[in-house]
């Protein structure tokens, strides 16, 4: 049987190197390392996932010598490469980073954007979609949410700021399997008025912060 | 390595290393029951009700169902019945391999 640690961290990193959030990710990293207990579960997804090649591999991998698991998703991997992560990375999948956020570990984000994390006791997990579509990272943003859906956790999405581009023609397509099936509720913060092809739920600001404010999680994107 | 050329009828099918079309095009149930039976797979009503599951679903959403929206249409479909009943039409793996048949990408999504 699992033992449950509440120490236990996953940092999910979708920024890419040398940006603001990738330099607060390995801080932040190394700073868990010093003052937590628990394991440490780095997850590179999305564009992160150039940390694990050189030179940028060589920032992280003594994090990996002092204990550190550094995951990288396989798929979002070998949509930009054709050889293995450095060998201070092990391939993992969205599934298993999902498994972990749900069973044993708490979550922290540093995505391209400012990252939250929720800290008060809530329903479940949200992920914000705050940039413009762009091939692949709409699509792998889209993964993320898919992959938490096939465990049937609850997630919440928001589409805000520039990211309300992705509720409008092809852009919606992936996106309306979530409301079709039931698999994420939808909400937007995007202007009144404004087109959406998707039954996203509009959204206050306030109502928005409030809803991240109670997540178990705040995926921001 | 399964790449290669298919022969179904008159018409050389070309494959890719896995064994999925090169060329979505060439699809045809014809097509579809050739790749199945060279798996050993003679497809029945069963599998091509999740063959054109999966295609319609990937023609709407530009992508594969996850797994438990094609097992709640079975269930709404039959009644009845779990992923078991999908493994066994498709052993290594329904949606993929309805996929391969239906003449679809190789999912490359790590769900």
């Amino acid at each position: 049987m699992q033992v449950l640690n509440d120490n236990n961290l996953i940092l999910l990193v979708r920024a890419t190197p040398g940006s603001a959030p990738a330099v607060d990710a390995l801080n932040r990293a190394s700073r868990m390392l010093r003052e937590s207990s628990g394991e440490l579960v780095v997850f590179f997804h999305g564009a992160g996932v150039e940390h694990a090649c050189a030179p940028n591999a060589a920032e992280w991998s003594p994090l990996a010598a002092r204990g550190a698991r550094l995951e990288v998703c396989r798929a979002a991997w070998q949509r930009r490469h054709d050889d293995e992560p450095d060998s201070a990375f092990i391939s993992s999948s969205l599934v298993s980073f999902w498994h972990r956020v749900a069973s044993d570990h708490q979550l922290a984000c540093c995505g391209q954007g400012q990252h939250a994390s929720g800290e008060l006791p809530g329903r479940g997990w949200v992920i914000e979609v705050t940039a413009p579509p762009s091939d692949p990272d709409s699509r792998e943003i889209l993964e993320l949410v898919l992959a938490g859906a096939s465990l049937e956790l609850p997630l919440a999405v928001i589409f805000r700021d520039h990211g309300c581009s992705h509720l409008t023609g092809a852009e919606a397509r992936g996106w309306r399997q979530l409301v079709d099936f039931e698999l994420a509720e939808l909400y937007h913060c995007c202007s009144e008025g404004g087109e959406s092809d998707i039954a996203a739920t509009p959204l206050s600001r306030d109502r928005a912060e409030r809803l991240c404010e109670t997540a178990r999680g705040v995926i921001s994107t | 390595m399964r790449s290669g050329v298919l022969r179904v009828g008159e018409r050389c099918i070309e494959l890719d290393t896995d064994g999925f079309l090169r060329d979505a095009d060439d699809w045809s149930p014809d097509v579809a029951r050739a790749m199945a039976a060279r798996d050993g797979i003679e497809l029945g009503e069963d599998h091509w009700w999740l063959i054109r599951f999966v295609r319609e679903h990937h023609r709407d959403y530009d992508n594969p169902p996850l797994m438990r929206v094609v097992v709640a249409a079975w269930r709404q479909e039959r009644g009845d019945g779990s992923s078991r009943d999908l493994y066994r039409l498709f052993p290594d793996g329904p949606v993929r391999q309805a996929c391969l048949y239906g003449g679809l990408p190789r999912p490359d999504w790590c769900i």
